[in-house]
């Protein structure tokens, strides 16, 4: 499981709580076309064992709070870091903050937040293009 | 071996009105008083008085056929803090044309199929939700949010275009939260469960927030 800094969700904008994100079953990590500031974490999943063909599902996490583009593709690379480290030690709930939340300041850290996180069904993803 | 987190349900707490129409009966058979009847179109209540706690529902009035049943509806004034037994009143309402009225003020006791639905009793403190198959939970309103789910809903469909698993967890709107610290206090205890096997963590409402109901969709 991991965890994800929730904006608006704490006493302050820089002491966030956090929502979760199950890391089994990832197939693929990838950065939404259109908006920008989405991260799509894409699941396969075998309901029980007589299944022949797996449930394909898609999380969706929302960074879209600021007016600029926040999610960049080494904040991909991090996250499927995260969770190949996450499924190595079954019992941890690593944090995943975007890279830029770095250098962001009080006024902006909430762009580097989540806004939403949903759960699609999807046909499987493919990153050929 | 499952895990799960346990979602503690109210025990009949103060809540709302439901917002659709609700049959109250007949005279003596579901309230008192009103003195001269006419049956008629639906008439406001304005403010209602009570003898609980509650503040703030106000109905759509109706009296119909000849024993008058009296139906109210809250339809834009739910109000919070009633309980069941609490005994709500409304103000006599003046004759006019086609116009529900009655002379003297109307008394009802609240039964729970008046207020918003819930879950807890005496016998069913909790709600309990398993957590391996978890996907992420996501804030619907300050009232409501979903532990959504790894799997399809199958009597939905078992299509790509599926529709999701979830649990809604629905809370009352007094005391009141957000829906992000609503989000964070359901996430805070599927994490803990998942940092430690068999933990079965409580939800903690940082706010005080009464779980009303826990409903698998």
């Amino acid at each position: 499981m991991i965890q994800l800094p929730i904006i608006s969700s704490g006493p302050t904008a820089l002491q966030p709580r956090f929502t979760c994100l199950n890391a089994e079953d990832v197939y693929a990590v990838s950065k939404a076309n259109t908006p920008a500031d989405v991260i799509h974490v894409h699941y396969a999943i075998l309901a029980v064992a007589s299944d022949t063909a797996p449930l394909y599902l898609r999380a969706s996490i929302d960074y879209t709070n600021g007016s600029t583009a926040v999610v960049t593709d080494q904040d991909i690379e991090n996250l499927k870091n995260l969770i190949k480290s996450a499924n190595q030690n079954p019992s941890s709930t690593p944090e995943f903050e975007l890279i830029g939340a770095r250098d962001a300041t009080v006024s902006t850290i909430t762009d580097y937040q989540v806004v939403d996180i949903q759960i699609k069904a999807e046909e499987p993803y493919s990153s050929t293009v | 071996m499952s895990n799960f987190i346990k979602v503690p349900l109210a025990i009949d707490p103060a809540r709302s009105f439901i917002g659709s129409e609700i049959s109250v009966g007949t005279l003596n058979s579901g309230y008192t008083g009103g003195g001269t009847r006419v049956a008629g179109t639906s008439v406001g209540s304005g403010a209602t008085t009570t003898s609980g706690n509650g503040t703030g529902a106000a109905f759509g009035i109706t009296l119909t056929g000849g024993t008058f049943v009296l139906a109210i509806t809250a339809t834009s004034a739910i109000g919070e803090g009633y309980k069941v037994g609490d005994t709500v009143t409304l103000a006599a309402k003046a004759a006019s044309t086609g116009v529900t009225s009655f002379s003297a003020d109307i008394t009802f006791a609240i039964t729970a199929v008046m207020l918003a639905a819930i879950e807890g009793s005496a016998t069913n403190e909790y709600a309990l939700i398993p957590i391996d198959n978890v996907a992420c939970v996501s804030g619907v309103s300050a009232t409501a949010c979903d532990v959504q789910v790894l799997e399809y809903n199958q009597a939905t469909s078992s299509s790509a275009s599926g529709k999701v698993t979830k649990y809604t967890i629905t809370v009352d709107n007094a005391p009141a939260t957000t829906k992000a610290a609503l989000q964070a206090d359901v996430a805070a205890a599927i994490i803990k469960a998942a940092s430690a096997e068999n933990a079965q963590p409580d939800v903690k409402f940082t706010s005080g927030a009464e779980c009303l109901t826990v409903v698998l969709s």
